[in-house]
């Protein structure tokens, strides 16, 4: 096995639109290791999509070359395509037909039988409904069927292209779980989106992008790690203001955050605590505030002036 | 390829539209066939009484009976300008089977009329099942989720277009047998089965053998098969059922039209002519000179044979479909 199941270099892909040539892919390197569930994170029309599509072989990419599990994509690509599900941007089934009946023709096309559509089916939680046709499914159990159809593989690598898009709260939660149980199980899982907070709890690394190239990658301990916005600390005293005073005076940042204050640029929370604490002002609370993907991304982007 | 041909059977067979439409084209057979054997069925015995009684009342009406007295007269005299020497003058005698609107039925004729509104119904069916078929995979998105089951695109075309044109086949053999055995049996029970055709441009009888009866059928057949692979194959170049209805429409209700009104010499070329060529044997388009001699107009006759016919569609239906699995190979997929 490969280290990595997805591995792009110099991707480049460019549309046509009425305003000349648009890049939406420009010199992407991505990296997916094997294992655990890998975020591909970026705005609207960063080219995600774009990206999962040349991978897959849906579109053909202007330069740069696409290894999935280290075959050459697309010359290669049927001799992997059985080990990679995926749902790109929506789920796209026959609307006319039932949703067990869509998981079968599908299941017929790589030799498998009822069994495995009973199983699909029956792992997303659609199987009393599988009857029904596929139109008059809610999006939460359309985005459940397309996965049940990408399970019917046991696909190795498992692509979702903002999976949680449009769903409800409880719609989100239940894709995370099957994400979260599909990973236990040993799937790859690669998971795009533009909402950081949704994915950060379940991914274990992350490639950011930004206008078609990668800004940052690597574990999420890593890309927090790396961002440059010092960490801030979360304090409660009797009189803010002069404790705001006395710490810009000191060189620290500080700004309010309702009744507490947030302070950064200290080495060390205890030098906040002394400073104060000289002044006679004693603080009754303190908590670092963990710096999160969704700031990490707020502000790499912010910097590449997306 | 034969899995990839099964599963795109089952596709076919999943989707009502086509279902329907197959269904639709066989009710309208099953109608066509019976209009013929309404027409074919001899005059009831009230309807002879009734056709007996007008014959009567005709020999009875003394207008009728000078008249012709009056032929018979000028006739043994030698005749006149009216009534020549050689008229026979029983002729004008009323016959009972004028009165009745009946033809015995004649297998050849029958088969012919049958064939053409059968295969003109299965071809229409077929071709708009074909432009479901693939228009249906591109409104839907589903060929992009296919493409993740069978990524070599040269085969998902072919399957398709296979279980399509198996599809039209199948169901147009029906048709044609159902034209052959409901012609013949008609035939064989009120008229004639003898196997006499008649020259299009003389009137005259000429012997046909069963291989010509056959040939016509297979060709019928071809269309058939032609009809759902070109619509399929329309659709798929431009990833959408209206426009190719669209275009197949515009072409049959316009378009022929503009270009025979852009020239008269057009119409060889037409493919309206050579379908009709195709089908029916031959098509002969007449052309009159624009300036008539002295011995009359006599129009010059274009003949269109069978063969040319078939060519021509032929050729029409492989570029297409050519045309549309080299886009389909080369293009994204949403
Ligand atoms: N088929 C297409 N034709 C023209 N432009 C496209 C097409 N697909 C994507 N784009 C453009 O490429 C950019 C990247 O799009 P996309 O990959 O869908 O981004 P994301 O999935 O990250 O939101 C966008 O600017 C989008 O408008
Ligand atoms: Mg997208």
């Amino acid at each position: 096995m490969p280290e990595f199941v997805i591995e792009t270099r110099g991707l480049r892909k460019s549309f046509r639109t009425r305003h000349g040539r648009q890049t939406a892919v420009d010199g992407l390197d991505l990296a997916v290791p094997a294992g655990g569930v890998h975020g591909f994170l970026g705005p609207n029309g960063s080219g995600k999509t774009t990206t999962i599509r040349m991978v897959l072989g849906l579109a053909r990419a202007d330069a740069g070359t696409v290894r999935l599990f280290g075959a050459e994509v697309p010359k290669s690509l049927p001799s992997v395509l059985g080990r990679v599900g995926a749902v790109v941007e929506q789920p796209r089934l026959f609307p006319g037909i039932t949703g067990r009946r869509n998981l079968q023709v599908l299941a017929r096309s790589i030799n498998q039988d009822d069994r495995r559509v009973d199983a699909a089916l029956a792992a997303v939680g659609l199987t009393d409904r599988a009857g029904d046709r596929y139109k008059a499914y809610s999006l939460g159990m359309k985005q459940r069927l397309a996965i049940a159809a990408t399970l019917l593989k046991q696909p190795d690598l498992l692509v979702l292209d903002e999976p949680t898009n449009g769903l409800d709260p409880a719609g989100i939660r239940e894709i995370r779980d099957l994400i979260r149980a599909l990973a236990a199980d040993g799937t790859t899982v690669l998971i795009s989106s533009h909402i950081l907070a949704e994915v950060q709890q379940v991914c274990d690394s992350v490639s950011i992008i930004g206008r078609g190239r990668l800004l940052a990658g690597g574990s999420v301990a890593e890309v927090l790690r790396s961002t440059t916005r010092p960490s801030e600390v979360r304090v409660r005293v009797p009189d803010p203001a002069a404790a705001a005073e006395l710490l810009q005076g000191n060189g620290l940042t500080s700004r309010p955050d309702g009744e507490l204050l947030l302070v950064g640029g200290a080495a060390e929370p205890a030098q906040i605590t002394r400073l104060l604490a000289e002044r006679g002002i004693y603080l009754s609370e303190l908590t670092p505030v963990s710096a999160d993907l969704e700031s990490v991304f707020l502000q790499i982007t912010e910097g590449e002036g997306l | 390829m034969t899995a990839g041909l099964r599963v795109e059977l089952l596709r076919l067979r999943s989707r009502r539209a086509v279902l329907l439409l197959v269904l639709l084209g066989l009710l309208g057979c099953v109608l066509l066939i019976g209009f013929a054997v309404t027409d074919a069925v001899p005059p009831s015995a009230a309807e002879l009484a009734s056709a007996k009684a007008q014959v009567d009342q005709q020999l009875a009406d003394p207008e009728f009976q000078q008249m012709l007295t009056e032929c018979r007269t000028a006739v043994t005299a030698g005749g006149n300008s009216q009534f020549p020497a050689d008229l026979d003058c029983d002729q004008m005698l009323p016959k009972a089977e004028y009165f009745v609107d009946w033809r015995a039925p004649d297998f050849v004729e029958q088969f012919r009329v049958l064939l053409l509104g059968i295969t003109g119904i299965l071809t229409l069916v077929f071709a708009l099942a074909g432009v479901t078929f693939a228009g249906a995979d591109w409104s839907s998105g589903s060929i992009g989720t296919q493409l993740l089951f069978e990524s070599r695109r040269g085969r998902v075309f072919g399957s398709k277009l296979g279980a399509i044109t198996l599809v039209a086949l199948v169901i147009g053999a029906v048709g044609v047998l159902l034209a052959w055995g409901a012609s013949y049996w008609m035939a064989s029970k009120w008229g004639t089965t003898a196997l006499i055709g008649n020259d299009p441009v003389t009137g005259a009888q000429v012997p046909l053998s069963r291989t010509d009866l056959v040939g016509r059928a297979l060709r019928a057949l071809a269309l058939i098969g032609g009809g759902g692979a070109g619509g399929f194959a329309l659709a798929m170049m431009f990833r959408s059922s209206l426009v190719a209805v669209g275009l197949v429409a515009g072409y049959g209700l316009v378009g022929e039209a503009v270009l025979r009104s852009v020239s008269s010499g057009v119409e060889p070329y037409l493919l309206s002519s050579r379908v009709a060529a195709f089908l029916d044997g031959q098509y002969l388009i007449y052309r009159y000179p624009n300036v008539c001699g002295t011995s009359g107009c006599e129009a010059e006759i274009i003949r269109i044979s069978a063969l040319q016919g078939g060519a021509y569609i032929g050729v029409l239906i492989v570029v297409v479909t050519v045309a549309s699995l080299l886009l389909f190979r080369r293009r994204d997929v949403a």
